[in-house]
């Protein structure tokens, strides 16, 4: 009985793994996309582009984005700037109606008398219209703070030379400008889980999301997706992008091709945005509940690399408290086999962190420059610590570190160590509840650094999972934007 | 032989600019990409190199590894 207990607690110990792994993994499959990549199918295609802008209260950002794209390298009159105002109840509509009369023949004003259902209602409002006339022959979803690079849409619109690519995504670079300690989090976030992550999609041929800020459709596509938008879920450009390769259709990342966008400046807003994009992945696993795992049937999203991957983001933190609870059940019933099993699976996770934090350092070294610390410290800068102890603890002993303890203060720390993957998420959780308590920024920043922004990344999955299983309801809580993102230099 | 049965039938000089604007595009892009294959390559060896270093440096000193016990 009590071999069976350790090999269960081992295999939970490996369990919690599988995060570390499959991203570890995925890191390993980037550089292939300079050999393996859709540059030699793409043409000097110039199609006309209809953008379909929704806006609910963006008087503080839709002047820029529209200059902007006003700046775009693309041929006159071969766009077109669709903004569906969702019954704003702020100064949108003047600010549209003055762009309007700026930019005559390239602005379009469209409004909803009846708002607040959701961005993708909002965006269907404009399509329906796009999709009435026979102009536009690809149409590019956007959000109202994104700022386009002259060459984005140039750099875009080329895969659709090939017409089996149904729809096509950029990298969003998060353009706070002055940027904080957790924008530049955030900008380091973004070229792992973009830059990085979407290269290794395109190479395995296909994408599990294209990001609802800069989305390019081509007509055909959209057509034969339906239309229109989802309006079932919380995640309408997951689902887009599911429902396109459903289709029969490609979709892919251009890392080239980047916009920028102002992310949130508070931890409050952060956890509203990424729980409902968390809650979002749940309602998209459960919608398509019956591809996953079946490659015969459903191609690349049912293959296992791909269900694994999904899955161990959708899921971060059962694993991380399956990992921790197989490490304590360990130490109470083989101590060294605790400790052993520690120090192999963090000193694992060290080379896996080490080896991502170098390598994004080089795939974006302009945001390097910028957000080295943040990439360091991502993790955690305690969970660092745990690393290091791993890595030391051969050396010194692990019975010498960890155990057998020698007072229940060891045990304690022993345990505290062990656990830490648990841990350092509850913490972070914690972080996220003193700030919002109104805990002065410095106060915030200092335990943010100490905890890390993935757990608290993990943190708000596990929120995520507790209400999708308490089913709260669908209401689409909008990130306000304050009109401070800018193009930086690249 | 003139080539006046070609006259009017070069490309435009519009669609020339275009094609090498393009073409440089792509080259660019390309070239980023082929930079990030060799990075990889330069951090995988850097990375194998420290995780081959402290295999070697446990091998040589390995007093505190503990024996698995026997279950």
């Amino acid at each position: 009985m009590t071999n069976a207990l350790a090999i269960f607690f081992l295999l939970l110990a490996l369990v919690g793994m599988v995060p570390t792994f499959a991203t570890f993994a995925q890191f390993l499959i980037v550089g292939l996309h300079g050999i393996w990549n859709h540059y030699s199918r793409s043409g000097a295609y110039t199609p006309r582009v209809a953008f379909v802008l929704p806006a609910w209260n963006e008087a503080d950002v839709l002047g820029a984005s529209i200059d902007a794209l006003m700046r775009i390298d693309y041929p006159a009159g071969a766009w077109r700037l669709y903004i569906v105002d969702d019954a704003s109840t702020d100064h949108t509509p003047d600010v549209l109606r003055a762009k309007a009369a700026q930019y005559p023949g390239s602005v379009f004003h469209l409004r909803r008398e009846k708002g607040g259902e959701g961005k993708a209602h909002t965006l269907n409002h404009g399509i329906k219209a796009i999709l009435a006339e026979d102009w536009a022959e690809a149409i590019m979803i956007m959000d109202a703070d994104v700022l386009f690079e002259p060459l984005t849409l140039r750099r875009m619109v080329r895969h659709l030379a090939d017409p089996r690519i149904g729809g096509v995504t950029a990298y969003v670079k998060e353009g706070s400008d002055p940027g904080t300690l957790l924008s530049r989090f955030i900008a380091f976030e973004y070229i792992t889980a973009q830059a990085a992550a979407r290269r290794t999609q395109n190479v395995m041929g296909g994408l599990p999301c294209m990001a609802g800020g800069a989305q390019l459709h081509s007509r055909d596509n959209l057509i034969a997706i339906g239309g229109a938008i989802d309006t079932s879920t919380l995640a309408e450009d997951t689902f887009s992008t599911f429902k396109t390769q459903l289709a029969g259709h490609r979709v892919l990342m251009d890392g080239n091709a980047i916009v920028w966008a102002e992310e949130p400046d508070s931890l409050a807003a952060l956890w509203k945005q990424r729980l409902r994009w968390g809650r979002g992945n749940l309602q998209i696993t459960r919608a398509f509940r019956e591809l996953w795992f079946r490659p015969r049937r459903y191609g690349l999203l049912g293959n296992w690399a791909f269900g694994i991957l999904w899955f161990s983001i959708a899921l971060v933190p059962l694993f991380m408290f399956a990992g921790s609870i197989g490490l304590i059940g360990l130490y109470y019933l083989w101590t060294p086999w605790a400790l052993a099993a520690f120090s192999i699976l963090w000193g694992i996770t060290f080379v896996s962190y080490l080896f991502q934090t170098l390598f994004s350092f080089a795939i974006d070294p302009a945001e390097a420059r910028r957000s080295w610390f943040e990439g360091i410290a991502f993790p955690g800068l305690l969970s660092v610590i745990v690393m290091a102890i791993a890595l030391v603890a051969p050396f010194v002993g692990l019975a010498h570190l960890l155990g057998p303890a020698r007072s229940s203060w060891d045990s304690i720390a022993a345990q505290v160590i062990l656990a830490w993957s648990a841990i350092s998420t509850v913490a972070a959780w914690g972080v996220y509840r003193v700030d919002k308590a109104g805990a002065p920024r410095w106060l915030r920043n200092i335990l943010l650094v100490l905890f890390g922004y993935g757990p608290l990344l993990c943190a708000i999955a596990f929120a995520a999972i507790v209400a999708e299983l308490g089913k709260a309801d669908l209401t689409w809580d909008k990130t306000i934007k304050s009109g401070k993102a800018r193009i930086q230099a690249r | 032989m003139g080539q006046d049965d070609q006259v009017g039938k070069g490309q435009d000089p519009g669609e020339v600019k275009a094609g090498a604007a393009f073409d440089a595009l792509q080259a660019r892009d390309m070239r980023n990409e082929r930079r990030i294959f060799w990075s990889e390559v330069v951090v995988i060896v850097l990375v194998a190199l420290l995780v081959i270093g402290y295999l070697v440096a446990l091998h040589w000193f390995r007093p505190g590894i503990v024996p698995m016990p026997h279950l």
